[in-house]
């Protein structure tokens, strides 16, 4: 299928309410969507969740030969898949640009930033060294795939187990998980990058949705582009670890330098929620508990359908505290009720608003059509 | 589980989720006793004009494995998927379309091509596809004293001396697909197969117990 | 005239005759079309057989090679089947990478095989860890006309019965290698494994099942490739598959299962036949 292109009272609109301080999910400029970490059954599987945006780690490892130049060094493999799963536009099997483009961030981000300790992957020197293979899988494409992506990558690599070998002589032995304890991967640093979209040069606007980063990379009506997309890679020390910018030129130094400051904390933050999440779950491994994919599923979304209306909530909600909370529901009970006129953004209770829209022109809402089957 | 009766069967606790996913058609995320599959449907929808029939909708079926390169088992597992659902659904209804299905493995502690079965037939009643029957899959493993076993855990399949996977349609209870590892008597195929029959009805009553919760009508 | 009416109402072509109770090229319902079985006419390979049921041609040939054994696995051997679906054999293919279908019969091939445990992988290791055999077993369709994995299993089984292993010598010191070729063993092959294909044709109110179907017939059921494979093996089963296709009853499902065993039986005759002639 096509991609569905955006049409340009989408993109004035967007542009419109951003530079007048509002996005259309209700966050502040520098505010994320809800975070959350799943793991599975194995060691370094787990799905990230962006809001809206998901994404599926999978670290494996196979005993390999070394390469020549490096013969003491384990390898590190990073793949990204983009199936028709994550939005209808992307074909099975097919290379697109935006894969290329995830997988080369990414490798910048964990392997030329070399936060992994490849030597400790070694088995036998110029024989037999251990290739982590790390598959990212894109469930749900909604905006900023390569933040998620990257702290899938993190948490499932910081996560993962390798199992134990001896050698005796010649041969090796690799141990099954319940001969001997698998052994963890040594990480030097925790780099996580931070996607910023920036619009109108001056405007940045932290974790952009779907909609937001099309717009900011896309051409405005006079054709002159004056947004893009700002990858910062950090570590948990502020260390800057990846620098990526797609769309316009900045002639704004001063906007690197925001980006820079706000991603150090963001990044700080990402990586101890990360940390404490895989502490959580080696506790409860340690109990016995069996984790499993299958506790990611909820009733929340099933409900969502039988609702009239989905919401757009459209002023600043507490992130912060919504990350701390992560396993309980998070539907906002903000009702749209869909009015002809303008777009008009009203506010109603304290730290909410409504945005009242009319219906049937009203496309940039992703879910118009399963709410006009609900009537 | 263990067979209570002859006729009260338990199958695996099974546990879904519509509408995962805000930017497919339809999906479904199913787990069925350990084993988690997620189901993605997008469709009817353009596709190149060398893949298009003027009779019926073509359906476009990829396996994602968990982790690893793609195999042949895939490529297998890709077609009883498309078999399957090719006769469930009305493709006439939307000719020179495509209906494209994606599968993404989460967990496999055995009887994943059933849940994937089962996930994909709650994914396109939820997409809204047109449908002639709602298909419902259930696994049979023959333990090595000849034991029957429905709906089989992890061990019991490592152990089994043969697997037998059974896909019956709503209206009539007929076989629509059916695959087989390992070897087995005729006998213990034709009490295998009876008993999946019957045990499918709890598949198919979980499907209305889900549809319930957001609309009137199966 | 006939040849254009096919083309024209290809489903009407087909509709006539299922109504006068009789298949396009002459057939009962349960008639099976001929075999013709030779085995060991290619000399380049260890081993190899052409089989024909009908227009469907297959060739077998296997290779030997030897090779290290896997460090997880290291008592067996490697056991490597193949099914290639050439241009050669129908207008459907295309050259390059096998096609989707292709690489469905080879699994259900490979399965067939793995699941009636006729090669005993064990048997194919020369010494743990250090040497074993790697039986290659290339099955090229060169005309396909339906039901194509009964004759692929045909062939495979009859080559693999009429292989020979050459003695190995290995030197654990010297890890030297001496191939004695004068010296054969055959290799042992357990039970028989034989599949019959059948397509089930929807004519509403019957649903009728068709033994042996042509292309033209399993196309007209709907499916890609044959709907319901059943592999016997010595009174056993060791594969059933139904794909697509129409539903299949209960009484339907019975009569097959009769009649693949039957069939088994028959097959088994010409494989034996057809070794006893070579072996002469």
């Amino acid at each position: 299928m096509k991609e569905v292109f955006l049409s340009n009272c989408e993109k004035s609109f967007i542009q419109k309410i951003i530079s007048e301080g509002h996005r259309l999910d209700g966050r502040n400029y520098n505010d994320s969507r809800k975070l959350s970490i799943t793991f599975g059954s194995g060691y370094g599987s787990c799905i990230v969740s962006l809001g809206e945006t998901r994404i599926l780690a999978q670290v494996s490892c196979e005993v390999v030969q070394p390469k020549q130049i490096r013969p003491n060094e384990g390898i590190l493999y990073i793949n990204v898949e983009i199936s028709p799963m994550a939005a209808p536009q992307f074909e099975a099997n097919r290379q697109t640009d935006l894969t290329v483009y995830l997988n080369r961030l990414l490798e910048k981000c964990y392997k030329d930033s070399k936060c992994i300790d490849l030597e400790s992957l070694c088995i036998v020197v110029e024989e037999k060294v251990w290739s982590l293979r790390v598959d990212i899988k894109v469930l749900n494409h909604d905006g900023n795939l390569i933040e998620c992506a990257s702290i899938a990558t993190l948490a499932s690599l910081a996560h993962f187990k390798r199992p134990d070998v001896t050698r005796s002589g010649e041969n090796v032995i690799i141990h099954t998980l319940a001969e001997k304890d698998p052994i963890p991967t040594v990480l030097y640093h925790y780099p996580v990058c931070s996607t910023f979209a920036i619009f109108s040069n001056n405007i940045l606007i932290s974790d952009p949705s779907f909609i937001e980063e099309s717009v900011c990379t896309s051409n405005s009506e006079e054709g002159n582009i004056n947004g893009g997309l700002l990858v910062v890679g950090m570590n948990q020390y502020k260390e800057l670890c990846l620098l990526n910018l797609s769309g316009a030129a900045i002639y704004n130094t001063n906007i690197a330098h925001r980006a820079t400051l706000s991603a150090a904390d963001k990044c700080k933050t990402i990586v101890d929620l990360i940390k404490k999440t895989i502490i959580d779950d080696d506790n409860l491994r340690q109990k016995r508990a069996k984790i499993n994919f299958g506790d990611i599923i909820t009733s929340n979304h099933l409900q969502s359908l039988s609702r009239k209306d989905l919401s757009i909530c459209l002023k600043n909600f507490d992130v912060k505290e919504q990350m701390l909370q992560n396993d309980t529901a998070d539907v906002m009970d903000v009702e749209i009720s869909m009015e002809p006129s303008k777009y008009d953004v009203v506010q109603s209770l304290p730290q909410t608003a409504e945005l009242k829209a009319k219906k049937g022109a009203s496309s940039w809402i992703e879910i118009s059509s399963e709410s006009e089957e609900e009537d | 589980m263990e067979i209570e009766d002859e006729n009260n069967f338990k199958l695996r606790p099974m546990k879904c989720e519509l509408n995962y996913l805000s930017r497919s058609d339809g999906s479904a995320i199913l787990a069925q006793g350990e084993t988690v599959v997620l189901v993605s449907v997008n469709g009817p929808l353009d596709i190149k004009s060398t893949s298009q029939s003027i009779e019926k909708a073509t359906l476009e079926v990829l396996f994602c494995t968990k982790g690893g390169k793609p195999s042949v088992a895939d490529r297998f597992k890709e077609n009883i998927i498309r078999q399957t659902c090719e006769t469930a659904i009305l493709g006439c209804l939307y000719p020179r379309t495509g209906i494209s299905l994606t599968i993404q493995e989460l967990e496999d502690f055995g009887g994943l091509l059933t849940c994937t079965v089962n996930c994909a037939c709650l994914a396109l009643l939820n997409s809204g596809i047109a449908m002639r029957h709602m298909v419902a899959a259930v696994c049979c493993a023959v333990s090595e004293e000849g034991n029957l076993v429905l709906e089989p855990s992890y061990t019991q399949v490592q152990s089994a001396s043969a697997l037998l996977y059974f896909v019956f349609d709503s209206r009539e209870r007929n076989l629509v697909t059916g695959f087989t590892e390992g070897s087995f008597s005729e006998n213990t195929y034709e009490e295998a197969l009876a008993r999946c029959r019957l045990a499918s009805d709890v598949v198919f009553d979980f499907y209305r117990d889900i549809v319930k919760q957001y609309s009137d009508v199966i | 005239m006939a040849e254009v009416y096919k083309l024209i109402h290809p489903v009407k072509y087909f509709n006539d005759y299922i109504n006068r109770n009789v298949r396009p090229d002459g057939r009962k319902f349960d008639d099976q079309r001929d075999i013709k079985l030779n085995v060991n006419a290619i000399k380049s390979a260890d081993a190899s057989a052409v089989v024909k049921c009908g227009n469907t041609t297959v060739v077998c040939g296997i290779k030997l090679e030897l090779a290290k054994p896997k460090a997880e696995e290291p008592e067996l051997g490697f056991f490597v089947t193949n099914v290639e679906l050439l241009p050669l054999c129908s207008s459907k293919f295309r050259p390059g990478p096998p096609s989707d279908h292709a690489q469905v019969v080879s699994n259900v091939v490979s399965d067939i095989c793995i699941n009636s445990k006729s090669v005993n992988l064990k048997e194919l290791c020369i010494v743990p860890d250090k040497l074993a055999w790697v039986v290659y077993c290339d099955m090229v369709c060169l005309d396909n006309d339906g039901s194509i994995v009964d004759a692929c299993i045909i062939t495979l089984m009859t080559s693999l019965k009429s292989l020979t292993l050459p003695k190995v010598n290995y030197d654990v010191e010297t890890e030297e290698i001496v191939v004695d070729t004068s010296v054969r063993m055959p290799l042992n092959i357990t039970g028989l494994p034989i599949a019959t294909s059948f397509a089930v044709y929807q004519q509403s109110p019957r649903s009728i099942v068709l033994i042996d179907p042509s292309a033209d017939e399993e196309e007209m059921c709907g499916g890609v490739g044959a709907n319901l494979i059943i592999c016997c093996n010595d009174e056993q089963f060791c594969g059933i598959q139904k794909f697509g296709g129409s539903n299949l009853s209960t009484e339907a499902e019975k009569k097959t299962l009769a009649i693949a065993k039957e069939r088994s039986k028959l097959v088994e005759k010409v494989i034996e036949t057809c070794l006893i002639n070579e072996i002469k």
